[in-house]
């Protein structure tokens, strides 16, 4: 079954030439991704133990895949001995309605959230503010685009498009709603200290906090959430319910490896050895204690995730949404993630999209999103060769007849042309003559047909007046006869 | 100092906390000393102090009560009134300088949580070389009825770079983190409980 994830429905043509056009958000998704590639290569040459993790962690992975519904069982039973409720859902709409009839069960009316890209794809927050649930967004980026109204346009740094003023603009809007001061000035301490303030209330009073999960380690029945702010652990402690949503790919084996996995998102991510906090749960309240949630919910969700097993897109379970490949990937470098109009962008999701949904979502992506340099299969800890996953998808969508007919009729015709030496040097013959209308100060400047578009941005050299094989003829054969 | 305490500082100093080290109960008075004048002026503390954060209170309390003449706050009404929150450690891990808080009844999370300041005690005997050790004397914790259900891992003070990519400290947890080193003595380790089954494919590292 499809997973059902969120449609952006601007044409990409739009989204591109929007993004592109964008001079403050391509500035600094310029400059971030190039420091953590930077910082992500330093930190693991300083730390070989690292490194050896990181092999440990690649093979976890892999059992992961192998073994999943196992491990979920196992997960699942270590998760009810330490005295969490579980549930299994099966697509989006059971996992949000699961997660309503549990707020409803304890009469909700407020949340906190921890980030998860997870209930992005859910659009669990707007679901659950339909049912009548206020729902606040207590990781700093997310916080910033929950203002907006906008979608993260990074896997780590969501609000990575937005500068100091735009920021700024959003928070005096925010105290003027909440009749609060607002931040006294656009600087980065400035803005931060508002949003801190500004929250503090929200966490103490919240209701119930909803999380995400880096990690689920089936031995012990551990969630792991990796994170720098502090707002997870306020999330995890402070509401009397606690209810953790994580898709059913984020588990791990055995605690050893888990031990090896732990530091691998913060080395790959950003280059530091682990985040700020590294918060395991492993309960809810115990007797005695005076914080900490007195029953602890824990959803997993497969959302076209099991399905994916068995295809050639399987390895992309192993991710562990460090965001290396983004911060790779020349595409991203320029578009930021907004363009991709999906909640996974960059390489990962340009396969995740399409392959999790089953082509219902970003069937255009890997064809348009794509350049194939390899930068970002070259970088993944997890190994995941997303790019032999982006051809198989263009393949795919070939098969699919998802390609326009002219279009296909042109590739074919081309192929035809080309299977054979003599077809090939007659197509150059006939290019020769027909490059005539296209010739402009000795470059050509346009081709017929499809072929235009890969003109708009770029000149080609002209046809050569010879080809090897027909100057070797001309200049050597003729000398080597000897009489 | 030994490698592993002189790790564990380094690592800490780069993740942007200030760290004090003492080799005899005068050198600690006066760390306590210099963090009072250096503005972290508590006008109450968290549990540190009367609560089970801290495993020999008969070393610590005479430390600090000699640089800090403040009262002691255990479980008070308003949490979020405490500028300063002192906890100690499970143990503390010196190749990626953190910090292992386990959440429990008599060690609470609070203190490293709301407060923006949060002091940190540890004594040379829970310092141990890697994060795997570490985690291997959690997994012991784990086996038995000592399980805790809530475990932090801190490795800096609260941070983000979420606006302009730009690194700033305090966003919701601490502001500053601040730890205290005692060089001397040894701490008691709850040891491990009896018998946790394991499949290896490492050996624990020894201090």
């Amino acid at each position: 079954m499809g997973g059902q994830l969120p449609a952006d429905k601007t044409p990409w043509p739009i989204r591109r030439d929007r993004a592109l056009a964008d001079g403050t958000m391509r500035h600094t998704i310029g400059v971030v991704t190039r420091r953590f590639t930077q910082a992500k290569r330093d930190a693991y040459a300083q730390y070989p133990p690292g490194e050896e993790a990181r092999r440990h962690a690649l093979a976890a992975k892999r059992e992961v895949i192998r073994r999943l519904p196992e491990l979920l069982t196992e997960a699942r039973q270590a998760l009810e001995r330490n005295g969490a409720v579980t549930y299994v859902a099966t697509t989006a709409d059971v996992a949000v309605e699961r997660v309503t009839a549990i707020l409803r069960q304890h009469q909700v009316k407020t949340v906190i959230k921890s980030k998860s890209m997870l209930t992005e794809e859910l659009e669990l927050n707007d679901r659950l503010q339909e049912a009548g649930v206020k729902v606040r967004e207590t990781d700093l980026g997310e916080f910033i685009i929950q203002l907006a109204g906008e979608k993260p346009s990074h896997i780590l740094a969501p609000a990575a498009h937005k500068n100091r003023a735009q920021i700024r603009r959003l928070f005096d809007e925010d105290a003027r709603r909440e009749g609060i001061s607002p931040p006294v000035s656009e600087d980065t301490a400035d803005l931060t200290a508002y949003a801190r303030q500004r929250l503090r209330q929200e966490f103490l009073q919240a209701d119930a906090g909803i999380t995400g999960g880096n990690f689920l380690v089936a031995e012990t029945g551990t969630v792991v959430l990796i994170t720098n702010e502090g707002n997870a652990d306020m999330v995890t402690t402070l509401p009397r319910i606690l209810i953790s949503v994580i898709g059913v790919e984020k588990l791990l084996p055995r605690w050893e490896d888990f031990q090896a996995a732990v530091t691998q998102p913060a080395l790959s991510g950003v280059g530091r050895r682990l985040s700020s906090y590294t918060t395991l749960i492993q309960g809810p309240r115990r007797p005695g204690q005076t914080e900490g949630p007195e029953a602890w919910y824990v959803v997993l969700v497969d959302n076209g995730r099991l399905s994916l097993r068995g295809t050639p897109y399987q390895d992309a379970l192993a991710c562990i949404r460090c965001g290396a490949c983004l911060n790779a990937c020349p595409v991203f470098r320029q578009l930021g993630g907004h363009a991709y109009g999906s909640v996974y962008p960059g390489p990962i999701g340009v396969v995740e999209t399409p392959a999790l949904s089953q082509w219902a979502t970003g069937s255009e992506l890997p064809s348009v999103a794509c350049t194939l340099c390899h930068a970002c299969g070259e970088i993944c800890p997890m190994g995941i060769d997303l790019p032999r996953m982006i051809v198989s998808l263009r393949t795919d969508k070939v098969k699919r007849g998802g390609v326009p007919r002219t279009q296909a009729a042109s590739y074919r015709l081309w192929a035809q042309w080309w299977a054979s030496p003599a077809g090939y040097r007659r197509s150059i013959r006939f290019a020769r003559l027909g490059q005539k209308f296209y010739r402009r100060q000795g470059r050509l400047v346009g081709a017929p047909g499809f072929a235009s578009g890969w003109f708009q941005t770029r000149t080609m050299p002209t046809v050569a007046d010879e080809t090897f094989h027909e100057w070797w003829q001309r200049t050597r054969e003729r000398g080597t006869r000897h009489g | 100092m030994d490698d592993a305490v002189k790790d564990l500082i380094g690592r800490l100093e780069k993740a942007g906390a200030d760290v004090f080290y003492g080799n005899s109960a005068s050198q600690l008075t006066a760390a306590f000393s210099t963090i009072w004048e250096a503005g972290v002026n508590p006008t109450a503390e968290g549990t540190g102090r009367a609560g089970g954060w801290i495993p020999d209170p008969a070393f610590w309390h005479p430390i600090i009560e000699a640089a800090w003449p403040v009262p002691v706050e255990r479980a008070p009404h308003d949490r979020d009134a405490i500028t300063v929150g002192v906890t100690g450690v499970a143990w503390a891990a010196a190749d990626t300088g953190t910090l292992a808080l386990y959440g429990t009844d008599a060690t609470p999370l609070w203190p490293s949580l709301l407060p923006p300041v949060h002091v940190v005690l540890v004594r040379r005997s829970q310092v141990v070389s890697s994060l795997q050790a570490g985690l291997d004397r959690l997994f012991q914790e784990n086996c038995g009825a000592t399980k805790p259900p809530l475990v932090k891992l801190v490795s800096g003070p609260s941070m983000t770079a979420d606006i302009e990519g730009e690194l700033i400290l305090g966003v919701h947890g601490p502001k500053r983190l601040m730890v205290v080193i005692d060089g001397t003595g040894q701490a008691p380790f709850k040891g491990a409980s009896a018998g946790c089954r394991r499949r290896r494919h490492h050996e624990p590292e020894s201090q």
